[in-house]
């Protein structure tokens, strides 16, 4: 099953209106998921603590996040699924656009096999 | 990060103990043990001068990012552009004081080229970039526009 972590630069509101949607997909933005813990730690350990449960992450960060994905997937090692948004299609400030594009996403793409998937939304 | 063209030779006295510290910080990052306390010197340097500044490790090297927050700076200043410059809008968006907003924005003054780099670099890894680092990468673009 399909469920959203929202990385930092995502404002934790756009979880909040997810959430309120109506959906069953679980939302979660990194400020609030467990506990914050994750909030100023390594992007690899946020990475295995997500597939361990099994969490996509939402991010705009395309410099940091793909050649840890690359190395991993050299390795053989799994991850619970990535969505790069594309900035210059979905700006971080329209926060209206991110919601209805992810909405979409938990609609049409749920059923999907995430494990490993990466994902551009522009 | 260290890219100045002019430099000057400072000789420093260290304890036997952390000289050997150093050379293998050096080994680790592939530096020279002038280079590793050259980027040590200045990371400390730039962390003395500005509030709320930290440095880390990434898959692509050190990154200069805003304490208790997982954001490199440039990401923090690639939002308040979202935001038109709006610092306030920036920080409501991040749930943050606006302080620390304001601080990477004072750090990208000082060091634009180092910012304005790390966007474009991340802005230029565009989705064929993306599926030759991950070929499995799939585009979902929304049936319906998701702006206006």
């Amino acid at each position: 099953m399909l469920k959203l972590l929202l990385n930092e630069e995502i404002s934790p509101s756009v979880a909040r209106i997810l959430r309120r949607g109506g959906s069953e997909i679980p939302v979660a933005a990194l400020v609030e998921w467990e506990d914050g813990n994750f909030v100023g730690k390594d992007t690899v350990d946020l990475l295995r603590e997500a597939a361990d449960q099994e969490w996509t992450l939402v991010t705009y960060d395309r410099l940091k996040i793909p050649p840890t994905l690359k190395t991993w997937a050299e390795e053989e090692c799994l991850h619970g699924g990535v969505i790069f948004v594309d900035e210059e299609k979905i700006p971080l400030a329209e926060t209206g656009a991110l919601i209805a594009a992810l909405s979409r996403v938990c609609r049409e793409a749920e059923s999907w096999e995430w494990t490993n998937c990466a994902l551009w939304l522009g | 990060m260290v890219k100045e063209t002019s430099s000057m030779v400072v000789s420093m006295r260290l304890p036997m103990e952390s000289a050997k510290r150093l050379r293998r910080l050096a080994n680790r990052y592939g530096w020279t043990p002038s280079d590793a306390s050259a980027r040590l010197v200045e990371e400390g340097l730039r962390r003395t001068e500005f509030a709320f500044i930290d440095f880390r490790d990434t898959a692509v090297g050190r990154q200069v990012c805003i304490q208790a927050s997982s954001l490199s700076v440039w990401e923090v200043i690639q939002l308040v552009r979202s935001y038109k410059g709006d610092v306030a809008a920036a920080a409501k968006h991040l749930g943050w004081p606006q302080v620390k907003v304001q601080a990477a924005v004072h750090y990208a003054e000082v060091y634009p080229q180092e910012i304005n780099e790390a966007i474009a670099d991340n802005q230029a890894t565009d989705v064929a970039t993306l599926r030759n680092l991950l070929p499995q990468t799939v585009e979902f673009v929304p049936k319906k526009p998701v702006r206006g």
